[in-house]
């Protein structure tokens, strides 16, 4: 394809319509121009035009002259317009190391020796090209070893992976969305490395997801934790529950397999001499639970769940004694907390006033963790009375079981 | 020689007038840019020739600092002399 070429009658032409002269007058101003171009350069004068450029002379190899023209910069600035937006882009480095030696990465790797026939060679040479091919194609980390003892093809993989990624991020920083590839062009350009770690990722998301999942199901399942209630919601509680219900016994069942405690109403137990523990099955075997009455009736071999000793304060074994409330045997009377109980509801039912389920706790303090923290089926010692000065109908006992209470409670905040 | 210098040559050479001979440079000069741009030659006879040339992109590497560089397209103006120095 021929360029385009304006000869000197057009170029006047064109000069008498932009400057709206005679092309005589144009013509005049060309040939002036160019004769006193013509002429500073014999005399090996520069001329510089601004707007146009520089024309000078320079000495050539053979000791001749030569005219050399530098474009100005408004007239480089003009013609490179269309190409303003673009700017060098620095899309990489080069590895020096590239050209260095490559050192066996197996020690054990020792050249075959090259006596061997050719038949086996060539075996070799074809078994080694079907290995790479296999390689490129995605299998690199199973044939790694024996198709790329020096490691050469990983290492170009990778390479070529770097330089794909500097280029994709250097081309969104540069170029507007609508011309970046579209989603679907890049799911099909995803390379078999980039698929296994996205599936790697996802498995360990799942995991990840089972296991919280499995630690919550498993928290929520075996340990039901009861709630020290406040003023008003002991007191709706106490008024929903009749006094009969207080009064009457039901049997306890025992899941050893969940731990859980199916006792919906109070159960009050005492311990016997030999360790067993002794319940009401019917009202009539098993009548209703006095502080100066004993049981009927026992349930050999009952499986008590205890919590572990994690509390703060460890009592001394014979301060306890004058703690815990006796029968008149002497030994320990004790509650196993029910289902749906609390250390108010056990205060409430057994010395008259909620107030005092700070000594319950103190004489506990051993196996509770906190007062908003026991579980249930966990066996709690009852508080001597004479000990702790517990009177309900006694204003100044009821005031110091708050005062302790409250102090319980800022102590577990 | 500068620009104003050359002026004065070419209106003493011309015996135009001083203002019509540097508007009438500067119209030269719009031709030939508006001319380069188009990738059109401009010659002139017994002068030379003013071409264009287009350079596509190209990648250059940096030996020192190790850098490949991809250069954007341009557009080159060179003027080729139709007359020898003596």
């Amino acid at each position: 394809m021929s360029k385009k070429i304006i000869d000197k009658e057009l170029l006047c032409s064109l000069l008498s319509t932009y400057a709206k002269v005679n092309p005589e007058v144009a013509k005049a101003f060309i040939d002036s121009m160019s004769m006193v171009i013509k002429q500073a350069l014999q005399d090996n004068d520069e001329v510089r035009i601004s707007g146009l450029g520089l024309f000078k002379t320079i000495i050539t190899q053979q000791g001749g002259r030569r005219v050399a023209f530098t474009p100005d910069e408004k007239l480089r600035t003009h013609i490179n317009a269309p190409f303003s937006c673009f700017e060098p882009i620095v899309i990489g480095m080069m590895d020096k190391q590239e050209n260095q030696n490559f050192v066996p990465i197996d020690e054990n790797f020792s050249v075959k020796d090259t006596s061997e026939n050719v038949s086996s060679s060539e075996e070799e040479t074809c078994n080694e090209k079907e290995n790479i091919e296999r390689v490129l194609s995605g299998d690199i980390e199973s044939d790694n070893k024996t198709t790329d003892p020096f490691g050469i093809i990983s290492e170009n993989i990778v390479l070529t992976e770097l330089a794909d990624k500097e280029v994709s991020d250097l081309t969104q920083e540069k170029y507007p969305d609508s011309l970046l590839p579209t989603e679907e062009n890049k799911a099909t350009d995803i390379s078999p490395k980039t698929k296994r770690s996205k599936y790697i990722w996802m498995w360990m998301a799942f995991i990840f997801i089972f296991i919280v999942g499995f630690y919550w199901f498993m928290n929520n399942t075996y340990e039901i934790k009861t709630d020290i209630l406040t003023d008003e919601q002991s007191y709706s509680l106490s008024k929903e529950i009749p006094d009969s219900t207080l009064s009457s016994h039901s049997p306890i069942v025992y899941d050893s397999i969940n731990s859980l405690a199916v006792v919906k109403e109070d159960v009050v137990f005492e311990e016997s001499a030999s360790e067993t523990i002794y319940t009401s099955s019917t009202e009539s075997s098993f009548p209703k639970l006095d502080k100066n009455k004993d049981n009927d009736g026992r349930v050999e071999n009952l499986d008590v769940k205890s919590t572990p000793s994690s509390t703060k304060k460890k009592v001394n074994e014979d301060i306890l004694d004058k703690m815990i409330k006796r029968r008149e045997d002497g030994e320990r009377v004790f509650v196993q907390l029910g289902e749906g109980e609390r250390l108010t509801l056990i205060a409430l039912r057994e010395y008259g006033d909620k107030a005092f389920w700070c000594y319950i706790f103190e004489v506990n303090r051993d196996h509770l963790k906190s007062p908003g923290h026991v579980t249930v089926g966990v066996k709690l010692y009852l508080p001597d009375e004479q000990y702790w000065q517990i009177d309900s109908t006694d204003e100044n006992s009821l005031r110091k079981a708050r005062q302790h209470c409250a102090n319980i409670l800022k102590e577990f905040e | 020689m500068d620009h104003k210098e050359f002026v004065s040559r070419v209106q003493q050479r011309s015996g135009l007038d001083k203002q019509q001979c540097a508007m009438l440079l500067n119209c030269f000069e719009r031709i030939l840019q508006d001319e380069a741009l188009n990738m059109v030659d401009v010659e002139i006879d017994n002068f030379g020739k003013f071409e264009s040339h287009k350079h596509p992109e190209y990648i250059q590497e940096n030996n020192e600092t190790g850098e490949v560089v991809l250069y954007p397209p341009r557009i080159t103006c060179r003027f080729r002399s139709y007359f020898k120095l003596d």
